[in-house]
């Protein structure tokens, strides 16, 4: 790999920076599909930690919200190895305070695996194990 | 002839009685597994609750906020 890079010399470099712009462009953009699904309450939080369907959303906004179930992932085991307990319990803790940030109108899916959506006037979601 | 039909029936009959009975005790084990996992974990949860919290919040990344949205106050849970 890294002698690939070396051979190509020039070009090589000049396709990292391409690619790493184009990374950070979908850095800056990434949100707004993602917060339009999550509007639209096609996208939603799970009491696990991660983001779910409610709905198909559209294929940027699955993109975007696979990207950021890969950072979460990636976050959760980090702490999980450093703290001695599951990563799927880092998760779980995780989706007590991303529960608790759910807005009037967006999904979100308990531990009975079924999506609701808070609608005006109703409490935000947490279950009764958050703290 | 008769008999082996009786037999097939009656075969088929204990066939679906214990496949009925194998259903019957599978369901009711679900959601008791569901809240003994949960219970199990609400030390850790509780353990967990700082460093999760300092985590979403370092990493907007991960945890997007809408600009607009307010942010999560710690008394509101």
């Amino acid at each position: 790999m890294i002698a690939r890079v070396w051979t190509t010399g020039g070009a090589g470099l000049l396709r990292l920076a391409a690619i790493s712009l184009l990374a950070l462009g979908t850095t800056a953009a990434a949100q707004t599909a993602y917060f339009d699904a999550r509007g639209a309450g096609q996208v939603g939080e799970r009491f696990d930690g991660y983001l779910g369907y409610a709905a198909t959303p559209a294929a940027t906004a699955r993109q975007q919200t696979e990207t950021i179930n890969i950072r979460r992932r990636a976050l959760y085991t980090d702490l999980a190895q450093r703290r001695g307990v599951g990563p799927q319990e880092v998760g779980i803790a995780a989706g007590c305070t991303l529960l608790a940030r759910v807005a009037v109108g967006e999904a979100y899916m308990l531990g009975d695996n079924r999506w609701r959506v808070r609608r005006a006037g109703q409490p935000v979601p947490v279950p009764d194990y958050c703290s | 002839m008769k008999r082996s039909i009786l037999t097939t029936m009656a075969l088929g009959a204990t066939l679906a009685a214990a496949l009925e009975g194998c259903v019957n005790v599978r369901t009711p084990e679900k959601p008791i597994e569901i809240n003994l996992n949960v219970a199990i974990r609400q030390e850790v949860l509780v353990r967990m609750q700082r460093d999760v919290d300092s985590l979403i919040n370092s990493n907007p990344q991960a945890f997007p906020q809408r600009p607009s949205a307010p942010a999560t106050t710690p008394g509101q849970r």
